[in-house]
């Protein structure tokens, strides 16, 4: 799944998977389970789940800039894990400065909205979500 | 006299007449931006079901129970006279479709809506001040 619009959303995708990877507490807690959009079937928890929710160029300046949010979650069926991993998201995007190559610099990355979804029951089992969504905004070198 | 002398003269009759009519404009104002939130959600739909849509897409229409729920509710706080107004999309399905499931990828509709009108709001508010 990419986000529409060309050639930088690619590589924030990219960029993001990157920075969630080189996260030691995340990588100690789901390993290589970082996923766009939804995990594989049957993939052990926990997880992490990245997804592109809107935006796009601003149009807003002479130069390209784009701004968009991506909701990035942890998932488990331990509630305490989501916790710990929500917290490792957080620690691994919030304000980091993702490398977008030599003609993008990424410039913004916050959190813009804290997610705590209600657990999900499944086959008798609870699923727990835990993250936020994160503002990424990027413009052109000159 | 040196200095600058800034003198300000209005019929009372002109501002009473405003401020009596402010919060029903306020309220109009108001209702008016968060319908056309929820008009922007529902000209989005990724078409007609099938096929499904593709993730991070807004969903296709199937029965049109989530077209027909998302609606602008406004609400007036007694204690302040605060007008907010709710765009919210009442299916039971609905959260499901917006953040996703364990077996399914996100397809929000409501946080684009509102990130298109980011911006834009204000104009719906240029009535207030409108003779």
């Amino acid at each position: 799944m990419t986000a529409p619009g060309g050639e930088i959303f690619e590589l924030m995708e990219t960029a993001l998977l990157t920075q969630l990877g080189g996260h030691s507490g995340l990588r100690t807690l789901v390993g290589a389970n970082l996923y766009s959009g939804q995990a594989p079937d049957k993939t052990p928890p926990p997880y992490v789940i990245y997804t592109f929710i809107h935006g796009g160029f601003t149009n807003s300046s002479p130069r390209s800039d784009v701004s968009v949010f991506y909701q990035v979650e942890c998932w488990s069926l331990i509630q305490a894990e989501v916790r710990t991993g929500a917290k490792h998201i957080y620690n691994a995007l919030q304000d980091a400065v993702l490398n977008l190559g030599a003609y993008w610099n990424n410039y913004y990355l916050n959190a813009n909205t804290w997610l705590a979804r209600p657990p999900e029951n499944v086959a008798g089992k609870q699923w727990w979500r835990r993250g936020a969504v994160f503002e990424i905004r990027a413009d052109q070198r000159s | 006299m040196s200095g600058i002398h800034v003198e300000l003269r209005g019929s009372m009759s002109l501002v009473e007449r405003w401020i009596r009519q402010a919060p029903q404009r306020n309220l109009e104002a108001t209702l008016a931006a968060g319908q056309s939130v929820a008009d922007d959600v529902k000209e989005h739909w990724s078409g007609n079901y099938p096929p499904a849509s593709s993730p991070a897409n807004p969903p296709a229409v199937r029965s049109g129970e989530l077209d027909a729920s998302v609606i602008a509710i406004p609400e007036e706080s007694l204690s302040s006279g605060g007008v907010t107004v709710k765009v919210t999309a009442l299916a039971a399905h609905a959260s499901y479709l917006e953040f996703g499931t364990r077996y399914m990828a996100a397809r929000p509709f409501l946080r684009p809506a509102i990130y298109r009108h980011r911006g834009k709001l204000g104009r719906f508010y240029k009535v207030l001040t409108a003779k």
